[in-house]
């Protein structure tokens, strides 16, 4: 296969890449696979942000990972199950009347408990890792824009909260610089509860000023009408996302035949796919240099979905090998399969380009809030 | 075609911002719109498109049609192939994250061909001379770039409307200049209708077919012509004041016609400017010691030093971005230097408690309004009293001295932008700082309200205060400052008293700088009593 090294990676490669490598996280509980999954995604999100992307992503998407971490250890020290092992440390055990039987709070604390809760934190830090890996190499903007025209209203939704959560955070800091001047308390409840009402009126006005924007350049003009499904349509829509969402609740029951579970799926899918495709036809909106699904799109969504292959192969040699119990005290298990599967992962940063250092010059606005208004 | 008819708007029915409005604006005609401040300009421009009542609120009586298509039939977004609104804040107005994009994104509404896209976006590039920024972020561009890319996200449509609201407000004076060249161009060489807000009608009136002058107090638009509107002296721009003083008996618009009208009190005042002595101030209020400041790698400030004296008025001036901002936070204590010394009253604004940094500098943001929280101007005066330890009615008391007239009643966000700039100085003033700073006071502020603000703060110098403004407005430099400093890429390029520095360029003077040229002549006071001077006694 030849690739091109300047073509452009479709948005759409890149997320469905960081999803293969999300959806494997969320599914092991292999400390040693994890922590493979979130370097390949760091890595590769580090390496090929684009300027299009959210460059702040992956560092903040990092920060919010290891607080999930931190505080799903918290809560398994206060409310955890007691199952027995090696204690640590033991809190005061409150008991608690016969109606919240279930729960528990405080008590011994043993180390596996600690490590499975640190294990299961980590599957969603790994996941946040990933996303935030996909918002850094293809801006989420992108990959709106390739929408099918009848979820034009979603795009629409996302592009509004977007645009607001940069501005909400100029609006605190411009808030916290203003009371600095005032002398008045930055910190504590008085403090934030002061800034919240400024803070939320600004970021409302300027997603007010976005929406007007968006409405005299015509947003909904062509589409206002035929935007909404006709009735046969939303039929079709509504049935497939129930045969999807029966079809899947059936595979929660091995009893049951696993050939009509997944013909549910797929037909419910189907419908929603027709539903997309019949009900864009009328909107009347056209793409400015549609984004092309090339050679090296495809190479990255193959080394994304190498690693889901990879790993699902080398559990069904090794059993075991994804899902690891802290109880047992063994070392997690991997396998030659588990390195060739994380270097799949690694391998899209030979089908993509480099970022392009197009001699950027940022301007200094954020000296202070107040001068970027 | 642009037709108001009988047009009412107002938000409060007691109080109209228009009443009974009947207007045409013609194909092809470049229409200004003026008024003090808060006067409702934004309103009327947003009133063409129909965002105005559609998506303010408020009350329209009678009918606004572009076109023959009048907006109590279609919304907002069936206009965008008639209309180009571009509104006040460039930055908020953007929809995708790069230049072409966003050029694009109204054909792609609009169901354009790819083929045509592709061509009106070339096409609008060079119009604009966008073709160098085609495929940059747009969080990249400098502010004046961006409100270059607003006008070109509206103009590849093609519209036959262009509706501007203040484009050149945020701007320093080149990028301003960069701005208007390109409407003007739209203007003769397209043939586009341009309505426009603006404060500065010196920048506009060349370009300006008519000019609109909204008068708040009976809720009435007057239109005149560029040659008469300098009959109202809260809109007259430096130049026409002049002409309007020395009784000349055509109204100057321009520079070129001010210099070609001059002749004879050029000819008179050449070599009688007075001498200037240098004053030393007895104290230093605010020391800034090669300060270097880099947001990662960005350098903001390299090697700084500035100082301001007690009762002295600097001014600090310098293009978007050349460090100005950082400057004065770092001399309020909102940033620490990354190497140099900062010094207000002798300590380090960072160092020093809540209590003692605010009787020492008190900064007054761009944004005046992030400072004021209570409901009412009498909540916030009293409410500052107690925080100051002031007795009780002093803070108002000072607001009274300042600026008369603002009902205490009123809620700060209703008060005129002037107003609100007063209020937010009045509270700074409380703990009597040693240091004022002032970032961009004049912006949004009519002629009438810079000409208070002016007197404000040279009395404020003389009761000791010392002053740090930071600004693009040469008028304002002009008036008030005792020495400027230019800043540029965090350097200090230029530093010393205001008339020699502002003298030195003829591009970055005053209007009445430009006239006099290379004399340095920079206000219209001075002028005209140099000439009253040299009249009565020969």
């Amino acid at each position: 296969m030849r690739l091109r090294i300047h073509e452009q990676i479709h948005p759409l490669a890149w997320w469905l890449w960081a999803a293969c490598i999300a959806s494997m996280a969320l599914i092991t509980s292999n400390p040693l696979v994890l922590i493979g999954l979130g370097l390949v995604a760091a890595t590769v999100g580090l390496l090929r942000q684009s300027e299009g992307g959210v460059s702040a992503a992956l560092g903040s998407f990092l920060m919010i990972g290891i607080w999930v971490v931190g505080i799903r250890v918290a809560f398994q020290v206060i409310f955890g199950v007691r199952l027995p092992g090696h204690v640590l440390f033991s809190l005061p055990e409150l008991q608690l009347p016969s109606w919240a039987a279930g729960v528990s709070l405080g008590g011994p604390v043993t180390a596996e408990a600690l490590i499975a809760a640190a294990i299961a934190g980590c599957k969603l830090g790994v996941a946040l890792i990933a996303f935030g890996a996909a918002n850094a190499l293809a801006s989420p903007r992108d990959l709106m824009r390739i929408l099918p025209q009848s979820l034009a209203s979603l795009s629409v939704a996302v592009s509004v909260a977007l645009a607001f959560v940069p501005e909400l955070l100029l609006a605190i800091r411009e808030q916290r610089e203003a009371r600095l001047l005032r002398g008045r308390p930055v910190r504590g409840l008085s403090g934030w509860r002061a800034m919240l009402v400024p803070v939320i009126e600004g970021s409302l006005r300027s997603a007010s000023a976005l929406s007007a924007s968006m409405v005299s350049r015509g947003f909904g003009a062509a589409g206002a009408a035929s935007n909404r499904l006709s009735l046969p349509f939303l039929t079709l829509g509504l049935s497939g996302l129930g045969l999807a969402t029966a079809g899947a609740y059936l595979l929660a029951y091995p009893s049951l035949p696993l050939a009509l579970a997944i013909s549910l799926i797929v037909t419910g899918f189907a419908a929603i796919a027709a539903v997309l495709v019949g009900g864009s036809r009328k909107v009347l909106r056209t793409r400015y240099r549609p984004l092309h699904f090339g050679r090296n799109s495809w190479a990255v969504l193959i080394s994304g979905l190498g690693v889901s292959a990879g790993l699902l192969i080398a559990q069904s040699i090794t059993p075991d090998l994804l899902a690891w119990n802290p109880y047992t005290w063994t070392m997690p298990a991997v396998s030659w399969l588990c390195f060739a599967s994380m270097l799949m992962g690694l391998s899209a940063l030979l089908w993509s380009p480099l970022p392009s250092a197009m001699g950027e010059r940022r301007l200094p606005i954020e000296e202070y809030v107040g001068s970027a208004r | 075609m642009i037709i108001f008819d009988r047009v009412s708007i107002a938000y409060d029915p007691s109080s109209p911002i228009v009443r009974d409005l009947s207007l045409e604006i013609c194909e092809g005609e470049c229409f200004v719109l003026a008024g003090p401040t808060g006067s409702g300009k934004s309103t009327l421009l947003r009133a063409i498109n129909g965002l105005v009542p559609r998506f303010s609120g408020g009350i329209l009586e009678g009918s606004v049609s572009v076109h023959g298509r009048s907006t109590a039939q279609y919304g907002p977004e069936s206009f965008a192939d008639l209309v180009g609104y571009v509104g006040q804040d460039p930055t908020a107005s953007f929809v995708t994250e790069r230049v072409e994009d966003e050029l694009a994104y109204v054909m792609e509404n609009l169901g354009f061909a790819p083929s045509t896209m592709r061509r009106r976006v070339e096409e609008v590039l060079d119009l604009l001379d966008l073709h160098r920024l085609r495929h940059r972020p747009l969080t990249t561009l400098s502010l004046g770039e961006r409100q270059r890319v607003a006008i070109g996200a509206v103009l590849t449509a093609a519209p036959p409307v262009l509706v501007l609201d203040e484009p050149t407000s945020a701007l320093d004076p080149m990028a301003a200049e960069e701005v208007l060249a390109a409407i003007s161009r739209l203007v003769h060489d397209l043939g586009i209708t341009v309505v426009l807000a603006e404060h500065r009608l010196d920048r506009v009136l060349p370009i300006a077919d008519r000019i609109g002058v909204i008068h708040p107090e009976d809720a009435s638009l007057r239109v005149a012509l560029p040659s008469e509107i300098t009959l109202d002296p809260r809109v007259s721009p430096p130049l026409t004041e002049l002409a309007r003083k020395l009784k000349w008996s055509r109204i100057p618009l321009t520079v070129r016609e001010g210099r070609r009208a001059s002749g004879l009190e050029r000819a008179e005042l050449v070599g009688k400017l007075p001498p200037e002595e240098a004053t030393k101030p007895s104290k230093f209020v605010a020391r800034v010691e090669n300060v270097r400041l880099h947001y990662g790698s960005l350098q903001a400030l390299r090697g700084v030093n500035l100082s301001v004296g007690a009762g002295e008025i600097v001014a600090l001036m310098g293009r978007n971005g050349a460090g100005k901002s950082s400057l004065l936070a770092l001399l309020a204590g909102l940033k620490s230097p990354s190497s140099g010394a900062v010094s207000v009253a002798g300590l380090e604004p960072t160092a020093m408690k809540a209590r003692e940094r605010i009787g020492a500098v008190g900064l007054v943001p761009q944004n005046p309004t992030t400072l004021l929280y209570a409901s009412t101007v009498e909540e916030e005066c009293s409410s500052a009293d107690l925080e100051h330890g002031l007795a009780a009615g002093s803070t108002s008391q000072l607001l009274g001295e300042l600026l008369e007239g603002i009902e205490l009643e009123a809620h700060p966000r209703d008060l005129s932008e002037g107003q609100r700039l007063v209020l937010a100085l009045a509270v700074v003033l409380g703990p009597q700082p040693d240091l004022i700073a002032l970032d961009e006071p004049t912006r949004g502020l009519d002629y009438e309200a810079k000409r208070h603000l002016a007197k404000v703060l040279a009395r404020l110098r003389d009761q000791g205060c010392g002053i740090l403004v930071a600004t693009h407005d040469v008028e304002l430099v002009a008036q008030i400052a005792d020495r400027t400093v230019v800043l540029a890429e965090g350097e200090v390029v230029a530093e010393g008293q205001t008339r020699a520095v502002l003298a030195q360029s003829p591009s970055s003077t005053t209007q009445v700088g430009k006239v006099f040229y290379p004399d340095a002549w920079l206000t219209v006071d001075e002028v005209v009593a140099a000439l009253e001077h040299l009249r009565t006694e020969p």
